[in-house]
């Protein structure tokens, strides 16, 4: 597994620096890209000294930790479409990892890891994060920094077992269904940029459990600093996380078993992967 | 005529079920949708959908025996890609039992990829934004080939295939030609006991076309490795293989040595000679064999 790892992050390395100027501008278009996609909800909450509750620092909190998210999931999963995995069955491509000696598990964990050219949102995420605890003004104990790591392993389970979940359905209507995980992941990302904690229960309610988005961010930063919401247990989230990953695990064995029974007469060819 | 061409076959129980390949009784029935095109046919169709079974394979049996060159012919649609597909486990039949290499393609999938070597003409394993030694170094480490083994066997297709040239080219930039010779060579890294061809020579020039039937016969003949090739040009099948399977309908119309194929379309009136493939597409010699045999 760890030359597979190895080999992957060789090969985003190689693809990124094939050229100095693609390279440069690749890193630059995708830090302003991150950046501008949660200032217009910080420059909200600086303006209105906080929102729904939450005081700026912790905004930009909730915001950092939306921005590592993405960026682990960019980093693991973004490289042939591995994340996005609906493109890889609705375009026939599953066929080209059948012939390889390797399980599809273990071929779906090490493919999409892109460490260099994916991880812009990791490290911008993880600057705005210390920015935020800085001006928390808050003491956290040494056992939080594992607390943080599980939330965003938990989040991140959440995200990739909803994308996994929803690609089911390109098992059997492969052009219809090619771009729904990219629906459901770009749909998770958008709203859990916002913070919940001012709207209406019966709103909250639905988004951390049937439409989860509220766990990808904004309930794992209020259970972080110890005021998770409805009284919840601050690992409310991993129990979502065990459910979405039941069913997908479930329903994707019965979609391949429906694949390999009757085949997908549609293919595009892997050319265009990146 | 027909049972005798039928003895030309090897009969599926004396072969060698740990070497070669032995199909039992396969069928493999896809279902397409079918709609009529007026306003009452898309409300029935939305009501109670239309659907009709096709037969890609009908109870299909043949034996490839170890080390052979085997042409596997046939119309468009008649289940040439399916059995490939089947074959190579990435389909798994409606009935009936597959033996590669003395694997199931299904159940031995990981054990049975390390032996195999699969090329579709119209697809590429190459990593398209990434010079060719990048794609043949990540063969040698998802397939696990040992250092030796990889360094003599990247020799040997460099210089069997003349890519020395094109190692340090992004795959993006190959020609077709190109792109095909270096894909076959990639199949070879890992050295695959039995390869399936699909279409190999698919949109290859006169040169092109005779390096990769070069090859294919070399590495036949000097590495003992079984092949099997799909193609619609009856020439290049002629010249690379010993014995031809053709399928038409889904089910295997001839399974012999091309002069008894010859000898059997002469009989029904339908001239198979080189020359004269032009005017006898390859279709109507099938179309000719399936009625007779029917």
């Amino acid at each position: 597994m760890l030359s597979l790892y190895a080999l992957y992050a060789k090969m985003d390395l190689a693809w990124l620096l094939r050229d100095r100027t693609f390279a440069v501008l690749a890193i630059l278009a995708d830090v302003i890209s991150n950046l501008s996609s949660v200032t217009g909800i910080f420059l909200l909450a600086w303006r209105f000294d906080g929102l729904g509750g939450m005081n700026r620092f912790e905004v930009l909190f909730m915001l950092a930790y939306t921005t590592v998210v993405t960026g682990i999931f960019q980093t693991f999963c973004s490289g042939g479409n591995t994340g996005h995995i609906s493109r890889r069955i609705g375009r026939g491509q599953l066929e080209h990892m059948f012939i390889q000696p390797v399980s599809l598990p273990m071929q779906l964990a090490t493919e999409g890891f892109i460490p260099f050219s994916g991880s812009s949102n990791l490290i911008s995420g993880a600057v705005m994060m210390g920015i935020a605890l800085h001006n928390l003004d808050i003491t956290l104990p040494w056992w939080w920094i594992l607390s943080l790591a599980g939330n965003l392993l938990i989040t991140m389970a959440i995200i990739l077992g909803s994308s996994y979940f929803a690609a089911c359905f390109t098992f059997y209507a492969p052009v219809q269904a090619e771009e729904i995980s990219s629906f459901v992941i770009d749909t998770f990302g958008h709203i859990s940029t916002f913070p919940l904690s001012g709207m209406p229960r019966y709103l909250q309610l639905p988004l951390i459990t049937f439409i989860p988005t509220g766990l990808l961010a904004w309930f794992p930063t209020l259970a972080l600093f110890g005021k998770a919401p409805f009284g919840l247990s601050a690992w409310y989230p991993l129990l979502i996380a065990i459910v979405i990953w039941l069913f997908a695990v479930y329903f994707f064995r019965k979609g391949l078993n429906h694949y390999v029974k009757k085949g997908i007469n549609r293919y595009h060819p892997m050319g265009h992967r990146r | 005529m027909l049972k005798r061409a039928s003895t030309d076959t090897i009969p599926w129980d004396t072969a060698d079920k740990n070497g070669g390949i032995h199909v039992q009784g396969v069928t493999k029935t896809f279902t397409q949708w079918q709609r009529e095109n007026a306003g009452k046919g898309i409300l029935k169709n939305l009501l109670k959908p239309e659907k009709k079974t096709v037969h890609a394979l009908d109870d299909v049996s043949f034996t490839v025996n170890p080390g052979e060159f085997v042409a596997y012919a046939g119309p468009n649609g008649a289940g040439k890609s399916t059995t490939m597909k089947l074959l190579a486990g990435m389909l798994r039949p409606t009935q009936g039992h597959i033996s590669v290499l003395g694997m199931s393609p299904d159940k031995d999938r990981i054990r049975l990829m390390h032996k195999l070597g699969v090329l579709f003409g119209n697809r590429t394993e190459l990593w398209w934004d990434h010079p060719i030694l990048q794609s043949f170094e990540w063969k040698r480490v998802v397939w696990d080939i040992p250092d030796a083994v990889y360094k003599r066997n990247m020799e040997m297709v460099t210089d069997l295939l003349d890519i020395g040239g094109l190692l340090k080219t992004f795959a993006r930039e190959l020609s077709l030609g190109q792109r095909m010779r270096v894909d076959l060579a990639m199949m070879l890294l890992h050295s695959p006991t039995l390869i399936l061809l699909d279409e190999p020579t698919l949109g290859l020039d006169v040169v092109a076309k005779r390096q990769m039937i070069d090859f294919l016969k070399k590495i036949n003949r000097e590495n003992a490795v079984t092949i099997i090739v799909t193609s619609h040009d009856m020439d290049d099948l002629e010249e690379m293989a010993e014995r031809i399977l053709m399928v038409s309908n889904g089910k295997i119309a001839y399974n012999g040595s091309f002069d008894g194929l010859r000898l059997l379309s002469a009989s029904y009136g339908v001239e198979i000679k080189t020359v004269v493939i032009k005017k006898a597409p390859i279709e109507q010699v099938i179309a000719g064999l399936y009625k007779a045999w029917k």
